[in-house]
């Protein structure tokens, strides 16, 4: 049966750290998703999957971070995924200000990974994206901004 | 680690992926660096089979 798998998450720093403290204005957060696909699922014709990198406040109970991304998978069964500049320039480095996080009144926040498969059917011909069993839902990967403010 | 995530060259998806930003209007001039309106970039490559699986 076609299987799709977060194995685990990180948030990995400009250092290539898998960091749970970040200075919000400085520190780069990729978000980053360690994959498992069935080697039944890479079988599928036109097999794509669709992922979401989500964050997470826990003091507002909501997502405010939801960026999708979606590919066949041209890496095989095992992969990774990630979201945000932490190779540089500092400049360009996805810190949690731009990537428009608000820690003035909370300062923790989780990563939370979903991913979903899809494939086109053979048959009849023209079908279009169909939906497969296979996906998954993270548990979060909390992490914690500094509280520092710019004036 | 066998990898460090971000920081590897020539592994961004090609061109066949089906991309969910593909149809997504141009930022307007100024409002590159906007939260709501900038993506950040994706990066993406193997990795070694884990050593236990379910």
């Amino acid at each position: 049966m076609p299987s799709l798998r977060i194995d685990g998450l990180r948030t990995v720093n400009q250092g290539g750290q898998d960091a749970t403290l970040f200075d919000p204005f400085s520190d780069a957060i990729s978000l980053t998703m360690d994959v498992t696909a069935s080697a039944d699922l890479l079988a599928l014709n036109m097999a794509s999957f669709t992922a979401y990198f989500q964050i997470f406040d826990p003091r507002l109970h909501t997502v405010v971070v939801n960026h999708v991304w979606g590919s066949t998978f041209n890496w095989g069964q095992w992969f990774w995924i990630s979201a945000g500049n932490n190779w540089g320039p500092p400049s360009a480095y996805e810190t949690a200000s731009r990537w428009g996080l608000n820690w003035s009144a909370n300062s923790i926040f989780g990563f939370r990974g979903m991913i979903k498969a899809s494939y086109i059917p053979p048959a009849p011909p023209g079908s279009g994206w169909s939906a497969v069993d296979a996906f998954d839902v993270s548990p979060f990967r909390w992490f914690r901004l500094k509280e520092v403010f710019s004036l | 680690m066998e990898h460090e995530p971000g920081n590897e060259s020539s592994m961004t998806p090609d061109e066949r992926d089906k991309g969910s930003d593909e149809h997504e209007p141009a930022v307007p001039e100024g409002l590159e660096d906007h939260p709501d309106l900038r993506k950040p970039p994706i990066r993406a490559g193997r990795r070694e089979r884990p050593e236990k699986e379910d």
